[in-house]
């Protein structure tokens, strides 16, 4: 589709970027991404009914002498509630006193700090394996280097630059977020191995990417605008969270396929 | 349109689509009316012992129709010792004696389908607990015996219990309860342990000489009480414990520890210290409270048996609380959110093939496999949590790119007709990138197996690739073939 090399500095840079982003964010804060208190353990008590943060975290430190970090959840068309994190365990106290004192029915989900630590060794390893897995399988179905290499490379620029993403947004990287830059290992590979299996077989190159190219972006859009639709109707901060990952993956996907992955097929082809 | 619809229902790869999606509804079972309530647990002493069990549909209490679970428990409340009462089942008609304000069994709601809607949906708490020491697959399974055991006495609603494990080898027990405070539900799980009866520190009984517990209810003298009996020997000592211990003071205590704290203690009544005087070891007794509540975690505490052995302590390590009313406003939220999704997915795919009849073809093609997963998520029994369901959009959203692709490589060959030959390899090329695109998704989700917070996801994601690749994809292309056919 894009024929002109020149435009190879777009995931170039991109792939610059995500780097620079994640290693920025490592030097400042000693991790490339937050994690979510789910993964160092603490507690999680979620309002369905707007608070404002700033005076709400002084109130619950003035009341309770702990730290707490609090932010609100927007929403299309509004608030749709406020989140209170703190590493305390034991909560029971500061639950109640909300209910009291705001007339709410608060969630509550608290982790313990060993089983948080346990969740983020296995985050670590499941995103290592999923990625391996994949990669044997690209692998037995092409049977061929440097196609099969393309599509892993750019399967991992999706990845970085969600990961990037997250950094740069504050979106830590909790349960959904891991299951979300897992799905985007699925949808990413899905354009590669359209793209590849399309052109190897054909005898129009060119005129073979630029019906692909149709097909393959058809199928980002209505992903994402799927995702889209969750990210702006949802109240739930979880999905929320998830559906942005994945829609910064996927636009990432556009470049790193059919820029990216396009020029590394044609060098291959034309040997 | 009638001749094509007629040849596509003759095609096997369609069949074999309306045959799935017959099967998932039955699965699903849906159902309009769901009068009932399901019977959840059944007393040992109640009258109905034996002939209500567990799973039992409850249609009507002394020919009043019983419409849910908090009606029941009304018409039950007005029930005296010694009532006759006419219980309609779906098994038919049974007449159980009654005692005070209750009938000895608990119920819960029934369900509009068989799909189980997890607690992010439903209301309630969740915790993981750890037990501590040298912990075998059989130590987890003897652990949940006894939690069972325990926690059963609440099961005013559903009470889950499962062993979960993750990939670091640690072995945990997963404990939800419908409708309930995590604090209750912990204190119930954590008061598990050593059981001792003890009067001025000398133990006259321990688990093993509990026989058995009888239902709590109310007291003849007022308040409620939770009967139990003890062997003769534990009867014996505790008959001369207590009256060695009255030679000290007055009115000396009974106290049952568990795990080496009190849990309950009360001096004994009068009439039990005349028998015992009278030389009686009593083994027939009861423990009287003030409220209902209370008599239950008796109960609770009595019938607990004792920890495996193995198990040196208990730790919770994780727990949630998900308010009722909460849960269902998020449910309306995802249903609301999720049409709205297919509806915008829905009108890019018509802006991009200008169709109808593709479009239908394509929505068809994504509800069948939307009801196809339900439908094995009920013959598994698979709860619906949160991440089941972003499992399910996940599929559905590859489900909706991957007819994306069937339809343009179909399409691509109307352009080129000198190819007459080539339909059927064009869809052959289709179905194995699909093939490819599909095996990479699922061998990705592999690894969320072991995370039992992400099970769901990944478990809806492989089934839902799995039915899509084998029946909904195959499906599509044969249909795609008839109708773009001209």
């Amino acid at each position: 589709m894009l024929r002109r090399k020149s435009l190879m500095f777009i995931p170039i840079i991109l792939a610059v970027f995500s780097v620079g982003c994640l290693l920025y964010s490592y030097k400042s804060t000693e991790e490339f991404v937050k994690k979510s208190i789910e993964m160092k353990g603490g507690s999680i008590i979620s309002i369905d009914k707007h608070i404002p943060a700033t005076s709400l975290e002084s109130e619950i430190e003035e009341e309770f002498g702990i730290k707490v970090d609090v932010r609100n959840v927007r929403k299309a068309g509004g608030y749709a509630g406020t989140i209170i994190e703190t590493k305390e365990i034991n909560v029971t106290d500061l639950v109640s006193y909300l209910s009291k004192k705001y007339g709410v029915a608060p969630n509550v989900r608290t982790v313990g700090p060993m089983l948080g630590k346990a969740f983020f060794k296995q985050t670590k390893l499941a995103i290592c394996f999923a990625f391996l897995l994949m990669s044997f399988v690209v692998f037995i179905s092409f049977r061929v280097f440097i196609p099969c290499i393309a599509i892993m490379v750019a399967a991992a620029l999706d990845i970085l630059f969600a990961l990037a993403m997250m950094s740069l947004l504050k979106i830590e990287l909790s349960l959904a977020t891991l299951g979300a830059l897992l799905m985007l290992i699925g949808y990413s590979v899905d354009t590669d191995v359209l793209l590849t299996s399309r052109i190897s077989k054909a005898s129009d190159v060119d005129g073979e990417i630029r019906s692909t190219f149709k097909t393959g972006i058809t199928m980002t859009l209505t992903t994402m605008s799927a995702f889209t639709t969750i990210l702006l109707l949802s109240s739930s901060e979880v999905l929320k969270n998830l559906a942005t990952v994945v829609i910064m993956g996927l636009i990432a996907d556009i470049p790193n396929t059919w820029i990216l992955n396009v020029t590394l097929l044609r060098k291959y082809l034309r040997k | 349109m009638v001749r094509k619809l007629l040849k596509a229902v003759k095609e096997p790869q369609i069949i074999l689509l309306l045959l799935s999606l017959f099967l998932a509804i039955v699965a699903i079972n849906p159902k309009i009316h769901a009068d009932g309530v399901v019977v959840t647990y059944v007393y040992e002493n109640s009258s109905a012992h034996g002939i209500i069990k567990k799973g039992d549909v409850i249609k009507g209490v002394l020919g009043i129709p019983v419409k849910n679970a908090s009606q029941f428990y009304e018409i039950c409340k007005r029930l005296e010792e010694g009532d006759i009462v006419e219980i309609n089942t779906n098994r038919g008609a049974f007449r159980i004696e009654a005692m005070n304000a209750t009938l000895g069994i608990e119920v819960s709601d029934r369900s509009r389908s068989n799909i189980r809607l997890g607690l992010d949906f439903t209301g309630g708490s969740s915790i993981l607990i750890k037990p501590i020491g040298n912990i075998t697959e059989n130590t987890i399974l003897a652990l949940k015996d006894v939690l069972n055991n325990r926690i059963n006495v609440y099961g005013v609603k559903e009470t889950k219990i499962r062993p979960e494990e993750d990939w670091l080898g640690n072995k945990y027990l997963r404990v939800e309860v419908a409708g309930e405070k995590p604090d209750k539900v912990i204190k119930l799980v954590k008061q598990l342990g050593k059981f001792e009866i003890k009067v001025l520190n000398r133990t006259v009984a321990s688990s093993e000489d509990i026989r058995s517990v009888g239902t709590p209810g109310r007291s003849r003298e007022g308040g409620y009480e939770t009967p139990f009996v003890i062997t003769p020997e534990a009867a014996r000592k505790l008959r001369t414990a207590y009256l060695n211990a009255m030679e000290k003071i007055s009115k000396p205590n009974i106290t049952m520890y568990l795990d080496n704290k009190p849990v309950f203690s009360a001096p004994a009544a009068e009439s039990l210290v005349q028998s015992w005087k009278a030389g009686n070891d009593v083994t027939d007794l009861s423990v009287r409270v003030n409220s209902y509540e209370e008599a239950r975690r008796i109960y609770a505490i009595l019938k607990s048996g004792a920890l495996p052995s193995e198990v040196a302590g208990i730790e919770v390590v994780e727990e949630s609380y998900i308010d009722p009313v909460l849960g269902s406003k998020f449910l309306k939220e995802v249903l609301l959110v999720g049409l709205v999704a297919i509806a915008i997915v829905a009108s890019i795919v018509f802006l991009r093939y200008r169709k109808f009849v593709l479009l239908m073809l394509i929505m068809f093609t994504c509800l069948s496999e939307l009801t196809i997963v339900l439908g094995a998520a009920a013959v598994i029994h698979w709860t619906l949590d949160l991440p089941s369901i972003a499992g399910i959009i996940a599929v559905v959203g590859t489900g909706v790119d991957a007819q994306i692709v069937i339809t343009d490589e179909t399409l691509r060959r109307s352009k080129r007709k000198k190819v007459r030959l080539s339909l059927k390899r064009k869809i052959k090329d289709a179905m194995f990138i699909i093939f490819v695109a599909a095996a990479t998704t699922i061998f990705a989700m592999t690894p969320l197996l072991k995370i039992y917070y992400l099970r769901g996801f990944a478990l809806t994601t492989i089934i839902g690739i799995t039915v899509s690749v084998l029946i909904t994809r195959p499906a599509y292309a044969k249909l795609l073939e008839i109708f773009i056919e001209r």
